[in-house]
């Protein structure tokens, strides 16, 4: 049985493996990154880990099956399905019981040493803005999940393998050099997961102080088109990224709007990426 | 807002946390888990429906404030009143 902890925003759970094909997964997610310890920790104040997922196959047919105690949760056929299933449903806990800070859905990248985070829910075209940035080169942080603790100025990101649609993989030369199988892609049933090593990513969380937000929206054939944002509409904006609202005194309104208080923020409208690394460069503050 | 509404007295609702940033404000109720985004000029109404002032008399306290765009108040007022309705954050008295 292979296990490991994952700690992230103030919440923790395990995650096992019960056979070695199962324990892949578990490796290609969370463990083989450089220096990746066998357990993570961010918050030092996180309670003890109480959720056990549980991965097993079944060698009769190969399949895959994801439990919480004796729910199961999800079958496939396939590796990258599960994984991907199992990605999500770990951020989506580690959000749900996250504590001590801001959790936001949001992907974030960093540009000499200055993190930039992209808060947005779903299909706001983030995985690929960030598919895109890395191959202009800047450095992978997260695609979903970062957290911002109480009293800190560093952003901390969940660092993960990236979620790419089949779609988009054509525009990145750099990941699309790396054919399956490999152990740093997964495929599944509509795109393919990348490791971090792939993305220049050596830290299994990382910190960086947050230079910038940006809110981006991605709108076919539409000319690219940076808004700058007021404190209060970012914070509005942050409002609505917010992951983890319920956990929070006040549902962690005032800690948003200190936030947008010190943060410069703006909307990104975009259709093409070439170039668009340069625009945002163009926005941090000091370079 | 309709026409009528002018001769009534607005008022902010109970349970709201309020946060000023620069001249805008942003309003939450915990209750409702609902954000609302206030631009200046709704700032500026928000702060005068304390439920002693009817629409009108708002609309010509803003004008006397701010002769030069007087002409825009009515409409500015009206606009932010609805607004503040569609919002549920005020309660006529």
């Amino acid at each position: 049985m292979k296990s490991v902890i994952i700690e992230f925003a103030g919440s923790s759970l395990i995650l096992a493996a019960e056979t070695q094909r199962a324990g892949e997964i578990l490796e290609f997610l969370y463990l083989t990154l450089p220096g990746a310890p066998a357990r993570r920790c961010s918050v030092p104040e996180s309670p003890e880990p109480g959720v056990t997922l549980l991965i097993t196959s079944h060698p009769a047919d190969n399949s895959f099956e994801l439990y919480d105690g004796s729910t199961r949760l999800f079958v496939s056929q396939a590796p990258g399905p599960m994984a991907e299933v199992l990605q999500g449903e770990v951020c989506r806990r580690l959000a749900a019981d996250s504590q001590g800070g801001l959790a936001f859905h949001s992907a974030a990248l960093a540009h000499h040493g200055a993190a930039v985070a992209f808060p947005g829910m779903m299909q706001q075209g983030k995985s690929t803005l960030t598919a895109g940035l890395v191959e202009q080169g800047w450095t992978y942080l997260t695609d979903e999940l970062i957290f911002w603790p109480n009293s800190a100025t560093c952003l901390q990101a969940f660092v993960r393998p990236l979620n790419l649609r089949h779609a988009v993989l054509h525009l990145f030369a750099k990941l699309s050099q790396q054919q399956p199988p490999t152990p740093l892609r997964m495929d599944h049933a509509t795109g393919t997961l990348v490791h971090p090593a792939l993305l220049g990513c050596g830290g299994s969380t990382s910190a960086a102080d947050l230079a910038l937000l940006i809110f981006p929206h991605y709108q076919p054939a539409s000319p690219l088109c940076i808004t700058p944002l007021t404190p209060a509409q970012a914070g509005l904006a942050l409002m609505e990224s917010l992951v983890n609202a319920r956990n929070l005194p006040e549902h962690g309104f005032r800690e948003i709007t200190q936030l947008a208080r010190t943060v410069p923020a703006y909307h990104l409208m975009y259709s093409d990426l070439q170039g668009l690394g340069r625009a945002l460069e163009g926005l941090i503050p000091g370079q | 807002m309709n026409d009528h509404d002018i001769c009534r007295r607005p008022r902010q609702k109970e349970g709201y946390r309020l946060e000023q940033l620069d001249d805008e404000l942003l309003l939450y109720h915990l209750g409702e888990t609902t954000v609302v985004y206030f631009n200046q000029t709704a700032s500026l109404v928000w702060q005068l429906c304390q439920g002693d002032r009817t629409v009108g008399e708002i609309i010509d306290l803003l004008c006397a404030a701010y002769p030069e765009a007087a002409d825009r108040v009515r409409v500015d007022v009206s606009e932010t009143m609805t607004h503040f309705l569609e919002a549920r954050c005020i309660e006529w008295t």
